[in-house]
């Protein structure tokens, strides 16, 4: 049953494709750690870089963190109940909401920020703090977590779920939150999985939001190869890989985990 | 659990949706209190939509009202009707326990917890199931979700118990067994039940009564086996059973007889010019006997019995169910017997 590919030729082209990809990330990542990239390893293995990057650009990792939480938060309790909604209403105009939704998907980033300064620039503390940030990053990733959730709120069983729980007696409250929402959690995690990875990396968007208070990781990271070291943009990309990557393999192995206890 | 079972009445229910389809016509239909009402016909004859309206969970049109006991419930919101449903795909709540599935009628309706861990238990009992109780309910056989589908309906003991095709998602053997079980189960609940399925065979051995419904309507109601013997419409007839059609011409139609070759018997004039026999009623004998003469052109063997189809001149070949140890073969002349008595009499629809 476990026979692995005897094809030689497939398993080249498989290592081949994994040492290009791989490469970059390895290069990059040494590129951090030595105290002089063109010289190599020569040079000798340093921790400076990686300090220098915690400190100058420290709290925009954390601030990465923080908006992608918040986001992932604030499009749940948007996102889910708009999912029920659409998924519900057969009409035409729900339909049309829900290519508005994920217009600014397809729209550039850096149009999007454009509207979004145009309309609440002059907002002055709104402008100025991390929320205005928070806000473009939620209208950029909720149209994700609503497709996966409306999609699972319309899938007949659940419709039937809810049938049965209106002969037993419960009302809209206990029926959402009791019956609905927990049965189509594998949906809603999945989702959210999506939403934190795109809110972590984004770039366009941010870069036209962002104040020089206000920065999150991605712009740091742009900062830096513009004007420093090459060795501390790769220490960035580190510290991008060493904060971001076990947050991202929590989150899925919660969502596997939440889809093999929720499968039906 | 049951106290004191109520009745149903239906007056002029119709349903016609958005687009203008009608799903069911205006329909009367009465329910005695603890009867189980089958509502049999093929796919898309109203037999579910009618079970929906019963549910709350569709609306009726203008006109009609439903009665439970006497009390109008026709705008009572489906959560305020107290009806129990057994859903096709049982609809269990995935994420719960089998006894939570159970309880959660009596929880959202504010039920202490002393009584739900009883009538849950009683329940489980009833259902045997209680060394699952706190299983999931992926984690059970399709028959056992179908039983922990029951217990949760009949749990906040609702006036009319509701089950729509509560068999159709087991597999046919399971099925034959779970059918006489859940019988017995719905008598022991002595609960007004309505009964929706597409199965003849489900819909005779479980329920008192049963309405035979086509196209948005109900055809002919009452007792499985009055309906088997005495159906008033073709469609009921060959619905219910296999049928022979037999035609006679406008000549023997007035004169009241049937006619196969040398073989005549009285049939009356008022059963038209279309007969309807069954299989089991028709029995074959040796060419010299008195009956229609025919010839064996195919013979299916299915141990208990064989079926034999017969040519007979001037008519379509018929069905004749036999016993298992009759020596008639492919090519052999037989005479087949008809008793006047055996032929289903309705009119001239064919």
């Amino acid at each position: 049953m476990n026979r692995r590919t005897q094809s030689p030729g497939l398993a080249l082209i498989t290592a081949i494709v994994a040492i290009f990809m791989l490469t970059p990330m390895v290069l990059s990542t040494t590129a951090a750690l030595v105290n002089n990239y063109s010289q190599g390893l020569a040079s000798g293995l340093t921790l400076r870089w990686l300090d220098q990057v915690i400190t100058v650009y420290g709290q925009t990792v954390v601030w990465s963190i923080a908006i992608a939480v918040a986001c992932v938060i604030g499009n749940i309790f948007i996102g889910v109940p708009a999912a029920y909604a659409l998924a519900r209403n057969p009409s035409r105009w729900a339909k049309t909401f829900e290519e508005i939704l994920t217009l600014p998907v397809a729209v550039p980033g850096l149009a999007t920020g454009l509207a979004l300064i145009l309309a609440y620039g002059t907002l002055r503390d709104f402008r100025q703090s991390y929320s205005f940030i928070l806000v473009g990053h939620m209208i950029f990733t909720l149209p994700f977590l609503v497709r996966t959730v409306t999609a699972a709120f319309q899938r007949p069983d659940l419709v039937a779920m809810d049938e049965a729980a209106k002969t037993l007696g419960a009302n809209f409250r206990q029926r959402f939150l009791g019956i609905l929402v927990p049965a189509v959690l594998p949906a809603i995690a999945a989702g959210s999985l999506m939403v934190f990875t795109l809110s972590i990396g984004e770039f366009n968007l941010t870069w036209m939001l962002h104040t020089p208070l206000t920065r999150t990781l991605p712009v740091g990271l742009a900062d830096s190869y513009a004007s420093m070291r090459l060795e501390v943009g790769s220490a960035y990309t580190l510290v991008f890989f060493i904060v971001v990557l076990p947050m991202l393999w929590l989150f899925q192995w919660c969502t596997h985990l939440l889809e093999k206890k929720y499968a039906n | 659990m049951q106290t004191s079972a109520v009745s149903v009445n239906i007056q002029a229910a119709a349903k016609t949706y958005a687009d203008g389809t009608r799903g069911l016509l205006p329909t009367n239909l009465t329910i005695e209190p603890a009867e189980i009402m089958a509502l049999l016909g093929p796919s898309g004859c109203g037999k579910t939509t009618l079970l929906r309206i019963i549910a709350g969970l569709e609306s009726i049109d203008k006109g009609g009202w439903i009665r439970f006991d006497g009390r109008d419930v026709t705008n009572l919101p489906v959560e305020k009707r107290q009806v129990g449903m057994v859903f096709q795909h049982y609809a269990l709540f995935p994420h719960l326990s089998v006894a939570a599935n159970i309880g959660y009628g009596l929880k959202v309706r504010g039920v202490d917890q002393t009584r739900q861990r009883k009538v849950v238990g009683d329940l489980l009992d009833l259902v045997q199931l209680q060394e699952h109780a706190h299983k999931r309910p992926t984690e059970l056989s399709g028959g056992q979700r179908q039983r922990v589908a029951l217990a949760r309906a009949v749990a906040a003991e609702p006036k009319v118990l509701l089950l729509d095709e509560p068999l159709t998602a087991l597999d046919a053997k399971l099925k034959e067994s779970l059918r006489d079980e859940l019988g017995q189960l719905l008598r022991r609940l002595s609960i007004t039940a309505v009964y929706v399925t597409h199965d003849q065979k489900e819909a005779m051995a479980i329920a008192d009564r049963m309405a035979v419904m086509k196209s948005g309507q109900i055809v002919q109601l009452g007792k499985p086996e009055a309906l088997y013997r005495q159906p008033t419409h073709a469609f009921v007839a060959a619905f219910l059973g296999r049928v022979n059609r037999i035609t006679r011409s406008a000549e023997q139609t007035v004169q009241g007889v049937l006619s196969l070759d040398t073989f005549t018997i009285p049939v009356p004039a008022s059963h038209g010019s279309m007969l309807m026999v069954r299989p089991e009623h028709l029995s074959i004998q040796p060419p010299h006997l008195p009956g229609a003469p025919g010839v064996v052109s195919t013979r299916v063997f299915l141990g208990d019995k064989v079926q034999l189809t017969v040519s007979l001149s001037g008519q379509e070949p018929v069905l004749v169910d036999c016993h298992g140890d009759v020596p008639w073969q492919v090519g052999d002349s037989v005479s087949i017997a008809i008793n006047p008595g055996n032929l289903l009499p309705f009119g001239e629809s064919p």
